[in-house]
């Protein structure tokens, strides 16, 4: 058996990144260095403090963004290169366990059907699987449509009429899952059609004991509705089949997305259960469960469609709530995260940079701002601003990143698509003041500890919205 | 008028000159030449049986007259397919006419199919189909490229399939065969010694003749969470155990287990739940997993193990004779990346071995009760 600890490739990786990190950093040094003197042999006379109060943040945001950079840069190499890890995907036959599969809807009346149809017709053993579609506060005809399943297929459709409680996915989720009696409860979103297989493929990683929760990866359906659906397309794209596929591969922190996915109860319930006071409780909850000893497992193959945001304005608001819901998740777990005893370095340093992505929205503006500051009080190092648009160009854009993006099509058999790349960076530039001016908001205005959340629906082409309960 | 001229040309130029990489993003944003949503698999593929299914339904679709002329008594029918390509229908019993090339193997350029069993010369290359209502037996070293047999299916001495196999009844690799690609029976299989597969699936399937399980002492002693040395936790049904854990001989375990090193679980011992390890994982002779077994590294079962639940390691796996992974009733998945499995071994569902799987010969010389498993304690 093989038994080398460092195969010859991530040997390769290894040195390839020691070499780049040393020539970042020599190029760094000499564009740090004034522009218009020689270096530097004597004494040099003093900077102003002020200068200095700017420099030392510049260069550790410099740092910070060169990190992301390398780990984006990492991840696509990985993909494309690298061993791709589906440990899971060939288990297809087996004692498959009881698995309940909650459905929350709010207002789902054009599409809670198709669903449910599809649903009932996957490959699973029929009396293994439990349907739980919850009829979230409905106005519309989405309990009756549930009603008529349930009469049509006793025992296996059982509905949940949620009439009050708090709004949202997480409180219904919440509710929901207290008349949840299997270990494994899986979570489809009311506009997703799951394929024949895909419940055995999201169930064949609870065979691990060590696993807590399992992803699959969501694609866009409503791409050519416009430029933003087809810019969303291609963000997701790098976030799935490079990010996510990546983190699982490197086996660091896969995120739970909150759908195409499902959790261990026992698990889930050992780490506190669903928070309802978190915008992000997907993120809340693979955090705690990453706290607790749990892994998420990353399913690439395990796919489902899903709608984008189709106007600018709902997608701001998508990315503010991610923003402040990811933030949130920040505060709470990242100290825990890098104290704890039961997860390895490499995660406690994923899942600490996974944690401030939002964070490193401002941070961005933040060293733009002091750049140019630093030009205009005489420190003309451009070589620094230079590095820093470059570095913040290529490290950052929201979730998917720009190589990320382009690998994640060539991986995909994308051809024509990919050549919206450039415009994708209209869409980095939204998210960038959409995340800034949330996370500065959250900072300067903190929302009081178990203050209500107050939820937004993402609105679809084919869902009612009720414009209640807006996110302001 | 000039100079304003001159300095909106210089605009309009700077801006072009600025566009120009811009230039196919914005002709793919007005022309939208790729604006479907990527393909989303909803039938899956992955089953073993699709490539036979599709065959199967391809025969009666395009050759079901031809096989019923034979069946009906006429003689051998030949034909063409569409694409040119020559397919040759067979009556029960028949063999296939070969041709002898001035160099190369001896071959058959047709697809075959029998109306009732089939008989493939040995030492020919089948780079075609072959398809038979009845049983199919392929002659020694012969070289096929895909096989549905409507019965059992035997592969003599030092075959080998290029794509898939399948039987409606049961499979028997004779010796040194080499299964690339799928193999798949309905009933049973048996692959003998020195046979090579890559992925394997039939209620039962066995490697060689099996073997009567091993007798181990049912005493066994309760190993209880204060016994594990670096555990990290105990919680939701679940040991947390900090790097390498050995646990003894002859130990009852009644809880998941999960170990961040090395595992390695001692002779007799049973584990009631579930077993995973990121490092090397290792059974000694007569552990008796009621769960599943997940190891990160390599993987190595000793002798007269059994193993209910679904059984992966994530690099390679060995296992010594007389173990069994799954139940006739309840059939699991064995997925490693290498696999070398001792003959007298059977699984109850399906075998992956990415990187090849092979079947050695029992070591007849040991005892299955005396010594235990190679790097077990």
């Amino acid at each position: 058996m093989t038994r080398d600890r460092f195969p010859s490739h991530l040997r390769a990786w290894l040195a390839a990144l020691g070499a780049a990190l040393v020539v970042c950093g020599l190029v760094a040094a000499v564009a740090a260095l004034p522009s218009d003197t020689p270096i530097p042999l004597g004494p040099r006379s003093p900077r102003p403090w002020y200068v200095l109060a700017m420099l030392v943040p510049l260069y550790a945001i410099l740092l910070l963004i060169c990190v992301y950079f390398i780990r984006h840069y990492w991840f696509t190499l990985n993909r494309l290169h690298g061993t791709q890890r589906h440990p899971y995907l060939d288990i297809d036959t087996a004692d498959w366990p009881e698995v309940t599969v909650l459905v929350p809807a709010h207002d789902e009346e054009p599409v809670i059907a198709a669903v449910l149809t599809a649903l009932l017709e996957v490959d699973y053993p029929p009396g293994r699987l439990h349907l739980l579609p919850v009829n979230d506060r409905s106005r519309d005809r989405t309990g009756k449509i549930i009603d008529e399943f349930a009469a049509q297929y006793p025992g296996r459709v059982v509905p949940f009429h949620r009439k009050k409680g708090e709004p949202g996915k997480a409180a219904a989720l919440r509710d929901a899952m207290k008349r949840v009696t299997t270990d494994i409860a899986l979570v489809f979103d009311a506009d997703y059609v799951p394929g024949h297989g895909l419940i055995k493929q999201l169930v064949a990683p609870f065979f691990d004991p060590e696993v807590g929760a399992v992803m699959g990866r969501v694609v866009p359906h409503n791409v050519g509705q416009n430029l933003l659906t087809r810019l969303l397309d291609l963000e997701r794209t790098g976030g799935y089949q490079v990010d996510q596929q990546a983190r699982m591969n490197l086996k660091l922190v896969p995120q739970y997305g909150g759908t195409v996915g499902g959790v261990r109860r026992r698990a889930l319930e050992s780490v506190g259960g669903w928070r309802v006071d978190t915008l992000a409780e997907d993120t809340d909850a693979t955090f705690r469960l990453l706290r607790g000893g749990w892994k998420t497992v990353y399913q690439n193959r395990s796919e489902c469609y899903e709608q984008v945001p189709s106007t600018w304005p709902q997608r701001m608001r998508q990315v503010r709530r991610w923003a402040r819901g990811h933030n949130e998740a920040l505060w709470a777990h990242a100290g825990h995260l890098l104290a704890g005893p039961r997860t390895c370095f490499r995660e406690k340093l994923d899942g600490w940079l996974l944690l401030n992505v939002y964070l490193m929205s401002p941070i961005l503006l933040l060293g733009w701002l002091l750049a140019m500051a630093l030009w205009y009080l005489g420190e003309t190092r451009p070589g620094l601003i230079v590095i820093l648009l470059v570095t913040s160009y290529s490290a950052l854009g929201n979730f998917a990143i720009f190589f990320e993006v382009s690998a994640a099509s060539y991986l995909d058999g994308s051809r024509a698509r990919v050549r919206l790349l450039p415009l994708i960076m209209l869409g980095f530039l939204v998210g960038l003041f959409a995340i800034s001016h949330e996370t500065l908001l959250q900072i300067l205005l903190p929302r009081r500890p178990g203050a209500r959340v107050r939820w937004q629906k993402t609105e679809h082409p084919h869902t009612i919205n009720d414009g209640g309960d807006e996110w302001p | 008028m000039a100079l304003i001229l001159a300095v909106v040309g210089c605009l309009v130029l700077f801006l072009g000159w600025a566009a120009l990489p811009l230039l196919p993003s914005l002709i793919e944003a007005r022309r939208r030449t790729d604006i479907k949503p990527l393909r989303v698999v909803r039938t899956s593929d992955v089953d073993i049986r699709h490539f036979a299914k599709a065959f199967q339904a391809w025969v009666e679709g395009h050759l079901g007259e031809a096989l019923a002329v034979c069946r009906a008594g006429g003689g051998p029918v030949q034909g063409q397919l569409g694409d040119g390509t020559p397919y040759v229908a067979l009556p029960d019993g028949a063999a296939p006419a070969l041709t002898t090339p001035p160099t190369g193997p001896v071959s058959c350029g047709a697809v075959v199919l029998g109306s009732g069993n089939l008989s493939l010369p040995p030492r020919a290359l089948f780079p075609h189909e072959a398809y038979a209502a009845g049983s199919v037996e392929v002659g020694e070293q012969s070289v096929c490229r895909a096989i549905l047999a409507g019965g059992d299916l035997q592969l003599g001495r030092g075959c080998w399939s290029l794509r898939w196999l399948h039987a409606r009844a049961s499979l028997l690799a004779r010796e040194s065969c080499a299964l690339h690609g799928r193999a798949s029976a309905d009933v049973s299989m048996r692959l003998e010694e020195g046979c090579r597969f890559e992925r394997l699936h039939a209620p039962t399937v066995a490697f060689g003749t099996p073997v009567p399980p091993t007798p181990v002492s049912q005493e066994r002693e309760p190993y209880t969470a204060t016994d594990v040395p670096n555990l990290v936790e105990d919680a939701a049904g679940r040991w947390l155990v900090r790097r390498r854990l050995e646990i003894p001989a002859h130990r009852l375990v009644k809880s998941d287990l999960v170990v961040t090193g090395e595992l390695r679980v001692g002779a007799g011992t049973r584990i009631v739940g579930n077993l995973k390890s990121h490092g090397d994982l290792y059974l000694a002779a007569g552990v008796v997993v009621e769960g599943s077994v997940v190891a990160g590294r390599d993987l190595s079962v000793g002798r007269g193990c059994d193993i209910r639940g679904p059984v992966v390691a994530e690099r390679d796996g060995r296992i010594e004779a007389g173990t069994q992974v799954g139940s006739a009733k309840r059939p699991t998945t064995l997925s490693v990346r290498g696999l070398e499995i001792e003959a007298g071994s059977v699984v109850h569902g399906t075998v992956w071995a990415h990187g090849g799987g092979l079947v050695l010969p029992r070591p007849d010389a040991a005892d299955p009760a005396a010594g235990p498993a190679k790097g077990s304690n």
